[in-house]
């Protein structure tokens, strides 16, 4: 209740919705109190007194204040006891399709098999008839009347509460405890209903929210045709089917009014249904969520490097969330010359797989890169505009993803794949870019190119698409190639056909690579160089055997020291203590001395990355060499 | 392919023939065919006839036999108030149906797909939240109520188009269609509005739904890193893949496109076969109902056959799982 009344207080729409929908409920219920006369007593029926406009005076010196309907009925009155049975029809319906299906539902969960097959089927096909046709079909065969369209209603929403119910059902039935219930023989039935159903009224109260919703709809649908509720009874339905004929002469009261409380009913109970079912998607929530505003960072001139081929300085970058902002990225500056390869390494979560994309230009909201530049040949990115980096990003840059099987788009051939990247950077004819796609394919080793060339992403093997996607990252020659992971999902053997692959084709071309990895055993055999990375800020960097031989920094040491390969047979495998801090909670100093062995007094105040070829972020390095 | 769609083609019968004793059993065992089937102002000579030509004294399952001898054969009876084969009288106005379900397709899709991909793109704008606000507004409202609100606008105040009825038909190709002439095109534009509203509501939530999922994916990141435009991202490499879901919805939809045309239909007295099983549900011409309830099934059913061979066109991944 209480979650119920902030979601309330937060929620403009919501509260709006809540509001009308509470004044006309509470209109309905009162209806005797504030018309005493009933417009449906055939006997108080005064025909002097028909379509008179709102505020008029009748006959009798009644007063109409939204005017009379054709009978002479006061419209007021008459809508009020419309609302009356709109909500009395709705809520019984409602209730009795909500009982029939939670137990429909809970019973297939439940039992599963051959009564869960057959009940799902019904449901299925229940659901592929439209609502209106089945009510249709079922009063042209039953006749008019309250029970038989309660009936109808009732009919024609089961089968959504089942589905819903069955599914919160499912995820329950099958955890432990029911199982250890079934062999210890305690009364399953009792114990799975105490759990289910806290868990099952969450999405059924949506539903039912929507139903109350179409199931008003509905009947005023039915009785609007003509085929729902008879005239003697009161519907709002027939109030609009009656006024219609008037509407084109200009009486638009008798229909228009009926229709407002109408769409005011309906609406308002969907745009809480609606409200209520973003409420409880915690995904819906975080996207609409206030986020802080991302302040820019100054530069803080990191020294440059007249030989490099990309120069990242000070670049700095921030996510907005609705915890706080998060600092993915603090001031990393590094280098890249022609052909090198670097391998950037780290631990989930320390920011590496964000540099590679803020180097690219691909972070986006609530993401942005606040501070820093990037130069790529003596150019300036960050200031480009957005087309302009676009037409550097995949021509002088590009990016390889982690997962192949995610990476190319899986309902477009890859010969598409490949020669749109070409053609987005060179005005050449579809048959050049077309002959220059098979020879990367050539290039990257893949078998049969001509014919890979018309398959789907789905008809090749993880290895294969990974290769193709390495393939459209060489398509335009670039100079920086970023390979976020990509080997770490593939086979051991393919991936070192890959390695290998991969360092000719970029000591050939000339392509300088980033490797992002968390695995150290992957940039050993690869890289020139390695930064190492930790909570968004690079800690060591240098030669890559210098590194692997003698880590300055006790993190670098730590990550070594947890390869299996590198420990001695017999000797208990070495760890890193403690786990990853969040990047939410900016604590000063050191990132890593929470962790460190060596942390002292000092290491409460950020170190700075000293050096000059090989650098380190640490006041207690582990060799002097560094400094 | 072929095998395939053999396959569905014997679902679909299977489907069929259990629809087949459901109608039976409400029309013959439940009910009182009789009083089902015959004119109520009928005499006592012409009652004991229909029994022996309904064969109802003949034991259940013959008389199930037949029933559905005589619907594959076309005959379920003649309408009351026409006096017509009542399939006859049915499929006759077929065409007026589907050329507004058709057309409201069409409406639906043309301006729902490009404002879902606009309200997906940019959730967070303005322009996104109102399209998305509108959609929910589309989906609440009582389809009859938009209705009248359209003619209570375009038709009373403004004047642009009739209120209702199907005005001049021309023949093309040898079909009579309110395409062919200028009046009847303009008696279609409302009813067609009105009926595309709802699904264009659906379409519209349904395309930002899946285009915001799309935007989030590896393949779109990997695009961007391929440095193409964002109209060739959003218009061919998320759009495509969005088309998959919004396509499959769309064909299933069309069934309730018939269904509602039943609302929209009596709402601008449009001549089709919604407005007639109406009038003959307020008549009890119930030889009609019957034959309206048959057919409409079997249209349901091809539908949704027709959805299943386009789904596997659209989406390469359903045609291997075929295959295999």
């Amino acid at each position: 209740m209480r979650a119920l009344l902030r979601f309330l207080r937060t929620n403009r729409a919501a509260a709006l919705a809540a509001g009308i929908f509470a004044v006309l409920a509470i209109a309905a219920l009162a209806a005797p109190l504030i018309a005493p006369q009933n417009p449906y007593d055939l006997a108080m029926l005064d025909l002097h007194d028909s379509r008179l406009p709102p505020g008029s005076i009748g006959a009798t010196g009644h007063f109409y204040a939204l005017g009379s309907d054709v009978l002479g009925r006061d419209l007021l009155a008459a809508i009020l006891y419309g609302l009356r049975m709109s909500l009395a029809v709705a809520v019984t319906s409602s209730i009795a399709a909500l009982s029939l299906g939670m137990v429909l539902g809970l019973i297939a969960a439940y039992r599963g098999g051959r009564t869960d097959a057959l009940l799902m089927r019904l449901v299925d096909l229940q659901l592929s008839f439209p609502a209106i046709l089945v009510a249709l079909i079922l009063l042209a065969l039953l006749g008019k009347g309250l029970d038989k369209i309660i009936l109808a209603l009732v009919l024609v929403q089961w089968a959504l509460f089942a589905r819903t119910a069955r599914a919160a059902a499912l995820s329950e039935v099958n955890k432990e405890y029911i199982d250890a219930a079934r062999i210890l023989r305690l009364p399953q039935w009792r114990i799975l209903l105490r759990h289910l159903l806290p868990n099952c009224l969450p999405p059924v109260s949506v539903v039912a929210a929507v139903q109350m919703a179409h199931a008003i709809s509905l009947e005023a649908t039915l009785s609007f045709l003509g085929v729902g509720l008879p005239i003697t009874e009161p519907s709002l339905g027939l109030l609009i089917a009656t006024g219609f004929q008037y509407l084109l002469s200009g009486d638009y009261w008798i229909s228009i009014f009926p229709g407002i409380a109408l769409v005011l009913l309906v609406a308002s109970l969907n745009v809480l249904a609606d409200q209520l079912r973003a409420l409880l998607n915690p995904k819906l929530q975080l996207a609409r969520a206030a986020l802080p505003p991302l302040e820019p960072v100054a530069s803080k001139g990191a020294p440059r490097d007249e030989n490099a081929v990309l120069a990242v300085r000070n670049l700095t970058t921030r996510f907005a969330t609705s915890q706080g902002t998060l600092n993915a990225l603090e001031d990393v500056s590094l280098t890249l010359r022609r052909g090198e390869v670097l391998g950037l390494v780290g631990e989930s979560g320390s920011g590496k797989s964000v540099l590679g994309r803020s180097i690219m230009g691909l972070i986006a909201p609530p993401g942005r890169v606040v501070g820093g530049e990037v130069w790529l040949d003596g150019r300036e990115l960050q200031s480009l505009t957005e087309p302009q980096r676009r037409r550097i990003r995949g021509s002088r840059m590009a990016m390889v993803l982690q997962d192949p099987l995610t990476t190319l788009n899986p309902v477009l051939r890859i010969d598409t794949q490949m020669i749109e990247a070409i053609r987005a950077h060179e005005p050449v004819s579809i048959d050049v870019a077309r002959a220059r796609s098979l020879q990367a394919l050539e290039s990257v080793g893949i078998p049969a190119p001509a014919q890979r060339l018309k398959c789907y992403p789905h008809q090749l093997s993880g290895g294969m698409r990974q290769r193709v996607a390495i393939a459209i990252a060489l398509l335009n020659r670039p100079d920086v190639i970023i390979a976020d992971e990509p080997t770490t999902a593939l086979d051991v053997t393919i991936q070192s056909q890959i390695l290998a692959q991969v360092q000719t084709l970029a000591r050939e071309t000339g392509t300088a690579l980033i490797w992002i990895t968390h695995d150290l055993g992957v940039v050993a055999g690869l890289a020139d160089r390695i930064a190492v990375m930790y909570l968004g800020r690079i800690v060591e960097m240098g030669p890559a055997e210098q590194i692997l031989r003698a880590p300055a920094h006790p993190y670098t040491a730590g990550l070594l020291a947890s390869i299996p390969s590198r420990n001695e047979r017999g000797r208990p495998l070495q760890q890193l203590g403690g786990t990853t801090p969040s990047s939410l909670i900016v604590a000063p100093g050191c990132s890593f001395r929470g962790r460190c062995v060596r942390a002292t007094q000092e290491c409460e105040a950020m170190p700075a990355l000293r050096g000059a070829e090989r650098y380190v972020r640490c006041i207690h390095p582990l060799t002097e060499a560094a400094a | 392919m072929t095998a395939f769609i053999l396959r569905r083609l014997l679902q679909l019968l299977g489907v069929l023939a259990v629809m087949s004793v459901i109608v039976f059993m409400g029309v013959f065992v439940i009910g009182d065919p009789l009083e089902l089937l015959i004119n109520p102002e009928a005499t006592q000579a012409e009652r004991a006839a229909a029994v022996t030509s309904l064969g109802l004294d003949q034991p259940v399952w013959r008389q199930y036999l037949s029933f559905v001898s005589d619907a594959l054969h076309g005959d379920l009876g003649r309408s009351f108030v026409f006096n017509e084969p009542a399939l006859q009288l049915i499929v006759s106005r077929m065409p007026a149906t589907l050329e507004l379900a058709l057309t409201a397709m069409v409406i639906a899709m043309i301006v729902g797909v490009p404002l879902g991909v606009l309200a997906g793109a940019r959730p967070q704008s303005m322009l996104g939240r109102s399209i998305q606000g509108g959609a929910v507004l589309g989906f609440a409202l009582p389809n009859f109520w938009q209705g009248l609100m359209l003619i209570m606008i375009f038709a009373v105040v403004l004047g642009w188009f009739p209120s209702g009825g199907r005005g001049e038909t021309g023949t093309v190709l040898g079909i009579q269609t309110s395409f062919a002439t200028l009046d009847g095109l303009r008696h279609l534009a409302l009813p067609a509005l009105n009926l595309a509203l709802f699904k264009l509501a659906l379409i519209i939530r349904l395309t930002a739904s899946s285009m915001q999922e799309a935007l989030r994916s590896d393949y779109i990141e990997f695009a961007r890193a391929k440095g193409l435009s964002e109209r060739r991202i959003l218009g061919v490499h998320a759009l495509k893949n969005v088309m998959v879901p919004v396509v499959t919805v769309a064909g299933l939809e069309f069934g309730s496109l018939i269904a509602f045309a039943v609302v929209t239909e009596s709402v601008f007295s449009w001549p089709g076969m919604g407005k007639l099983i109406i009038d003959s549900i307020t008549v009890l011409d119930r030889p009609v109902i019957v034959a309206y309830l048959l057919l409409v099934v079997v249209l349901f059913m091809v539908i949704n056959l027709v959805v299943d061979i386009l789904y596997s066109a659209l989406d390469p991944r359903v045609r291997l799982a075929e295959a295999n």
